[in-house]
């Protein structure tokens, strides 16, 4: 199962190289989550499309909010993972100050949080 | 007086030995062109390289979008397995990999792929180097700093983590001319390093505090004096067991048989002067006992890369990285500081990790009767058909004969109907699975 | 589960308990005072046991060499195969002991009940209380209990009931009141019985180690499915994957060679090739564990977890106490009704199955089967069609050896405690007490701290 599952993946990695190869890579950020802390694997990022890594490292669950400093601000939500679980998501980031927080009851004011520059 | 050289033929299977055991194995057609050096020259090419050119294919993701080795889970792997299998300057590649079993730190203590990386390329930089230069860095390495508690320890409440394994793991051996009270004023001589927490970066701006240091007068190893972190390594290398040490320990990642006294003499004058690395390097390297001696089981690492080698492939996947924990190596994650066990490479549950890494390596040229070049109902053709796709290892004629005997049991009942076309292919994936799984190809 | 602040409660819980026993880092507590899991902290190994033909995560035994583990087993299997076994199955959530055993013909019953009262038609009648009737999905159940092999607690728990999943199990699992104790009350058993070489004397069997076998000094271990040992090559199969499979032998046959570590390699090559066929014998072609056809269990992974513990102890393996977490989740907070009647049925069908396949393989007499909850629920339903968390639950104890006879009588709804919930007739640690001594012949003192103050019951014929 799993030898048929890499055979997609490199089949499909095979049909994308073109347009990867096209357009620039996106830029990527981990950000790492502990009791009680974020860290951002770079503290600044580009505007336009990123790929961001969130990687529970804790022992406790825990969420990521993504919001930028600005009125009306759309939030991004990565949703609750467990111990050791990540996920990755593509957001389009505009110039700004984003602030990003674990979203559970007083995670936040714990220290879960954190700022990134995109300029 | 000078180490004994190798005198006996340097043909194909000698120079294979050599790049397996100095680095990750040959591509194909490497080990024929390094025979023909000649022992003097192949060894110097490997000890004295030429700047690093990366050979091979841009390593990829699996969709194709390039590493990022600091951003990604698990790209951390996958950028330095890529060096092991496209560098030019495979021992260099080979010596990192000693010293960060060597200097065993672990990303599960550090929690920073970032300060990982930046310690890899100091065993990097230093890999052929001085051995002095690699401790004094390597001891205020912010990975290390963290890891062995070194940010912990201060004047206050001295942390004799990394003063311990300093001694009992980096240049010393266990119990091996030092005592509890040389741990305990080691440990106040290492004191006075510390790191500023930024929230939302971790750890960041590590340096020497002297407000932790502890300036007092210690006594180590008998001397007496103000000792600081300098001076905690240098008496270490000073320290009458040191070179012992060290060219045991540095002989044992080449040949699993410890070096006949007059060799051991020799390798320790070599390295005594100026704890150079080189030199000695290039003395075992020549030595007959790598030549003549019992061969070694690869380090799942070793393995894998030079399996990618002698396929031709290029770091395209992330599944090398759980896939490495199953053969029991996943880079940057050490089981402790004391390294992984090289005696306990192989056993039931990481010949099953092996068994899966050289699938997944195969898959991508597996043969069917619907797809790839017409495979021969002939056994012969089919074992020499799998060692050409690994680039021609050497193995052993009985091993060679059970493959043959395989693939003929296989195609037996298979002459005539649907199993002519269906199974020869499929006798051809078996052959290939079964080549680099065998006892053969998993040592060196 | 709309509606409900316990859930995230209980998913929390729940995940905490993933995290337990990872190597030397504590947890923190989730909520202040919340007890940490028993065993968090202790270190882990995973190893295949060639002894025993299976995978194996090793807690607390650091101090062995994988070596001496498979020695260790192999050697307590050839010293005393044949011991008592408990085995402990935990129903995750609070099962509703109104539901599991319910007053049909009670005024009260229906009126709390409105959505929820089952008729009395509907399952079979409780031959120890004529007021009772069996949740209908419990009949195997029900027919194990009329031949005399089911013990039943219809209202058990403990005095001042902690209505939080987290603490309650806590207790339950530690067999204390007490938030701060960090072994599990079978750890402690095992680590007065056990044997500090058998890593399989406690085993937890599904993947995480259950906090109620953590011990302090014995090692203990969690069991991967033996259908995990397995050798996949990409297009290669047919009559050609099998005869690869002995090549693997054939070339591990090789191990005379006079160079050390090629021997070595083939070695390697020769015991994992053994050890894929002994445990092929457990795994059928689909690659999972092979029911016992005529016992009749489930398809599905409790069926198969029994079937595969019933196999282990036909083969002799030292086994002493068993724990792992029954199907079904039974936080029932809304629309309760289909999800419990479908998690009691698994429990249900499989038991009789795992009796039922004990019997025939000749080793009834020498296992019990304990199964329980952290909690009942609520007496009256919610605006949801659910229950909220309650006070006293019910337990069984099963097996041929059990003196199947309630113990302590059901509760009544006719004075339930200040909350609404049914109260306690019985308390689990004085189960545990009689068990350890009747079954284990063990001080209870040693091992649960009150036992000086609590009953025991004859619970073994």
């Amino acid at each position: 199962m799993r030898a048929l599952a890499l055979l997609l993946a490199l089949a499909a990695a095979g049909a994308l190289l073109g347009a990867a190869q096209g357009a620039p890579a996106p830029q990527r950020m981990q950000v790492t989550e502990d009791e009680w802390s974020l860290a951002l694997s770079r503290q600044r990022l580009r505007p336009g499309i990123a790929l961001i890594e969130v990687f529970n490292l804790g022992q406790d669950a825990h969420d990521l909010v993504l919001q930028r400093r600005a009125p009306g601000a759309r939030a991004v939500r990565v949703p609750r993972l467990d111990y050791f679980q990540r996920r990755t998501i593509r957001v389009r980031l505009a110039a700004g100050t984003y602030a990003l927080w674990c979203s559970l009851p007083r995670h936040r004011e714990r220290g879960m949080s954190a700022t990134l520059r995109v300029r | 007086m000078a180490t004994p050289a190798y005198t006996g033929p340097f043909g194909k299977a000698q120079a294979e030995r050599l790049l397996w055991r100095a680095g990750f194995g040959p591509r194909p057609g490497e080990a024929a062109r390094l025979a023909k050096l000649g022992l003097d020259e192949a060894v110097r090419s490997l000890v004295r390289p030429g700047p690093e050119k990366l050979v091979g294919p841009e390593p990829k993701e699996d969709r194709g979008r390039p590493l990022a080795p600091v951003d990604a889970y698990g790209h951390d792997h996958l950028w330095w397995l890529d060096r092991m299998v496209r560098t030019s300057r495979p021992l260099v590649e080979r010596m990192t990999l000693v010293w960060h079993d060597w200097f065993a730190t672990s990303n599960a203590g550090v929690g920073s792929q970032r300060l990982m990386l930046q310690q890899n390329a100091l065993l990097r930089r230093h890999a052929l180097g001085s051995f002095r230069e690699l401790l004094l860095a390597l001891t205020v390495d912010p990975a290390m700093l963290l890891w062995l508690s070194g940010t912990e320890n201060t004047r206050r409440s001295p942390n004799e983590n990394y003063a311990r394994e300093l001694m009992e793991l980096f240049t010393l051996g266990e119990g091996n001319g030092y005592t509890e009270r040389d741990v305990r004023e080691q440990a106040r001589a290492l004191t006075g390093w510390r790191y500023t927490w930024r929230r939302g970066a971790g750890a960041v701006d590590f340096r020497f505090d002297r407000e932790r240091h502890d300036p007092g007068m210690k006594v180590i190893f008998g001397r007496r004096g103000t000792f600081d972190w300098r001076d905690a390594c240098n008496l270490c290398l000073q320290h009458p067991r040191h070179p012992r040490f060290l060219v045991e320990k540095l002989w044992g990642a080449f040949v699993p048989v410890p070096p006949d006294e007059a060799t051991r003499a020799e390798l320790e004058r070599l390295y005594r002067t100026d704890y150079r690395v080189r030199p000695v390097l290039e003395a075992i390297l020549r030595h007959p006992a790598l030549y003549t001696g019992p061969r070694m089981v690869k380090p799942p690492a070793v393995y894998l890369a030079g399996l990618l080698r002698g396929l031709g492939r290029g770091v395209d996947t992330a599944s090398w990285v759980w896939l490495g924990g199953m053969a029991g190596q996943r880079l940057f994650y050490p089981p402790d500081v004391a390294g992984w066990d090289d005696g306990r490479w192989l056993d039931t549950a990481t010949f099953r990790g092996r068994w899966a890494v050289a699938n997944y390596a195969l898959s991508p040229y597996s043969l069917s009767d619907r797809r790839g070049p017409t495979v021969p109902n002939d056994p012969e053709a089919i074992v020499a058909g799998a060692l050409r796709v690994v680039g021609e290892p050497t193995i052993r004629p009985e091993t060679r004969e059970l493959l043959l005997r395989f693939a003929r049991s296989s195609l037996a009942g298979a002459r005539t109907g649907w199993k002519a076309k269906a199974y020869p292919p499929l006798v051809a994936n078996a052959v290939r699975q079964l080549l680099v799984t065998s006892p053969d190809y998993q040592t060196c | 589960m709309r509606g409900c602040h316990h859930c995230d409660e209980f998913t929390r819980a729940t995940l905490v308990r993933q995290g337990v026993a990872r190597a030397g880092r504590g947890l923190p507590a989730i909520e202040p005072g919340m007890p940490v899991p028993a065993g968090t902290g202790l270190d882990r190994r995973a190893f295949v046991s060639r002894a025993a033909g299976l995978a194996l995560t090793v807690y607390g035994a650091a101090a062995l060499h994988p070596a001496q583990l498979d020695m260790g087993i192999a050697r307590a299997a050839a010293r005393g195969g044949g011991n008592r076994v408990l085995v402990s199955i935990f129903l995750p959530g609070g099962a509703d002991s109104l539901s599991v055993l319910y007053p049909a013909l009670d005024g009260r019953y229906r009126r709390l009940r409105p959505d929820l009262a089952l008729k009395g038609s509907e399952g079979p009648s409780f031959r120890e209380d004529r007021r009772l009737h069996w949740h209908p999905a419990l009949k195997p159940l029900a027919g194990l209990h009329q031949q005399g092999k089911v013990a039943v607690f219809p209202s058990i728990g403990y005095a001042r009931p902690d209505q939080s999943h987290f603490t309650s199990r806590h207790y339950w699992e530690v067999g204390a009141l007490d938030y701060r104790e960090s072994t599990g009350w079978l750890g402690r058993l095992l680590d007065v019985i056990g044997d500090p070489e058998n890593a399989m004397q406690g085993l937890s069997l599904d993947g995480n180690l259950q906090p109620s076998l953590a011990t302090a000094r014995m090692p203990v271990s969690t069991l991967s499915s033996p259908s995990d040992y397995h050798f996949d090559s990409h297009n290669v199969w047919d009559v050609v994957a099998e005869l690869m499979g002995d090549a693997v032998g054939a070339l591990g046959g090789l191990a005379k060679d006079p160079d050390p570590f090629l021997a070595h390699a083939s070695r390697t090559a020769a015991q994992s090739h053994r050890l894929r066929n002994q445990l092929g014998r457990l795994v059928g072609k689909d690659g999972e564990v092979k029911l016992n056809d005529k016992a009749g269990y489930p398809e599905n992974d409790f069926g198969r977890r029994l079937a595969g513990l019933a196999a282990m102890l036909d083969r002799g393996f030292p086994v002493r106490a068993v724990a792992l977490t029954g199907p079904g989740d039974y936080d029932t907070h809304a629309d309760q009704a289909g999800p419990l009647g479908d998690g009691l049925g698994t429990v249900a069908e499989g038991l009789a199955a795992f009796q039922r396949d004990l019997e025939r393989r000749g080793l009834a007499r020498r296992v019990l089967t304990f199964v329980w909850s952290e909690f009942g629920r609520r007496a009256e339903q919610n605006a949801d069609g659910g229950t909220d968390h309650g006070a006293a639950g019910t337990a069984f104890l099963i097996g041929s050896s059990v003196r199947g006879r309630m113990v302590g009588e059901w509760s009544g709804l006719q004075r339930l405690d200040r909350d609404g919930n049914l109260r306690a007739t019985s308390d689990f640690r004085a189960v545990y007490s009689s068990l350890l001594e009747q079954w284990f012949d063990v001080d209870a003192e040693r091992i649960v701290p009150d036992a000086r103050k609590l009953p025991r019951h004859r619970l073994v014929a």
